[in-house]
């Protein structure tokens, strides 16, 4: 099954849809539960963050990709990102501070986590390896 | 130190500063890059505690006896955030609800930033319990995510 993308508006709503869009790539591949809700709840912090720091109306992208047992779900949005080091509230510089526990809800939830940072935005990179890849049901294929 | 009483119904400043009986500076109202800001000194000078706006956030901070942010009390992200932070600085204890839908979240980290033990809530409110032991291999302590048998909690009752 080949990779799916979709863009969505750079607004609180579209947390819920985009997850919904990966839900819907995921259901398709016959995942665990277990897997699947942690690649959604990584996802929305990811979308979550990417509404947030981009500050930017420009729609974010979601992708989705599951191939040779990894799954990759990518979050790019066209905001500067935020620092990671450091994590605290007042000492820092806020405007570009990551401020809450998003971060490491990803961490934990998957695999490896990566972020790449440039002009053009900031991509979040959620990966998970899953043992045991089964066929993608037939509505999908 | 002189004093001189003042009356007023309104008083507009930069900076407004409360001291002790021996004229030492023991809290301070200012502004930081248009940010209000009011700190508590202790005896010997060092800010112990602060409350500010910042980047239109309430946040409250504690500090140690070296100045060092122990405890942070904020609404971060429009959403309630406590931190605990050892002497480092680094993040060891977080508490906050989820940006997007509201739900809980209870992490434990070490001084390298890595989860050590989390209690989560997904957006259903499913519960989620995760420990990281020393080697940093993830173990899944509660995770549900099957549905329970409904008749589970009978047979627990009947056989107690």
């Amino acid at each position: 099954m080949p990779a799916c993308e979709k863009e969505f508006p750079s607004h609180a709503s579209s947390v819920a849809k985009a997850r919904e869009f990966v839900r819907g790539y995921l259901t398709a591949w016959e995942l665990s539960a277990g897997d699947i809700s942690d690649v959604l709840m990584a996802s929305g912090e990811a979308c979550s963050n990417a509404i947030l720091y981009a500050a930017s109306e420009k729609p974010f992208r979601v992708s989705c990709q599951y191939e040779g047992g990894v799954l990759t779900v990518k979050v790019q949005d066209s905001g500067r990102g935020f620092v990671l080091q450091g994590s605290g509230l007042g000492h820092k510089p806020r405007a570009l501070g990551a401020g809450g526990l998003g971060i490491h809800i990803m961490r934990v939830l998957m695999d490896e986590v990566s972020f790449e940072m440039s002009e053009q935005g900031t991509t979040v990179k959620l990966l998970k390896r899953i043992a045991k890849s089964k066929k993608p049901t037939e509505q999908f294929q | 130190m002189s004093t001189k009483e003042v009356s007023a119904d309104t008083i507009t400043a930069k900076r407004f500063q409360l001291v002790g009986d021996n004229g030492e500076l023991r809290a301070l109202m200012k502004t930081v890059s248009d940010n209000p800001i009011l700190e508590f000194l202790d005896s010997s000078s060092q800010v112990r505690l602060n409350i500010q706006i910042s980047n239109d956030w309430p946040i409250l901070n504690m500090m140690d006896k070296n100045g060092n942010v122990c405890i942070e009390l904020g609404t971060i992200n429009d959403k309630p955030t406590l931190f605990f932070t050892d002497k480092n600085g680094n993040l060891r204890v977080g508490i906050s609800l989820s940006r997007s839908d509201g739900s809980p979240r209870i992490l434990f980290l070490d001084d390298q930033a890595n989860v050590r033990f989390g209690v989560i809530a997904d957006t259903e409110g499913v519960p989620r319990v995760i420990g990281t032991d020393q080697f940093g291999t993830k173990h899944k302590l509660l995770w549900f995510s099957q549905e329970a048998n409904p008749n589970e909690n009978d047979d627990k009752r009947a056989s107690t």
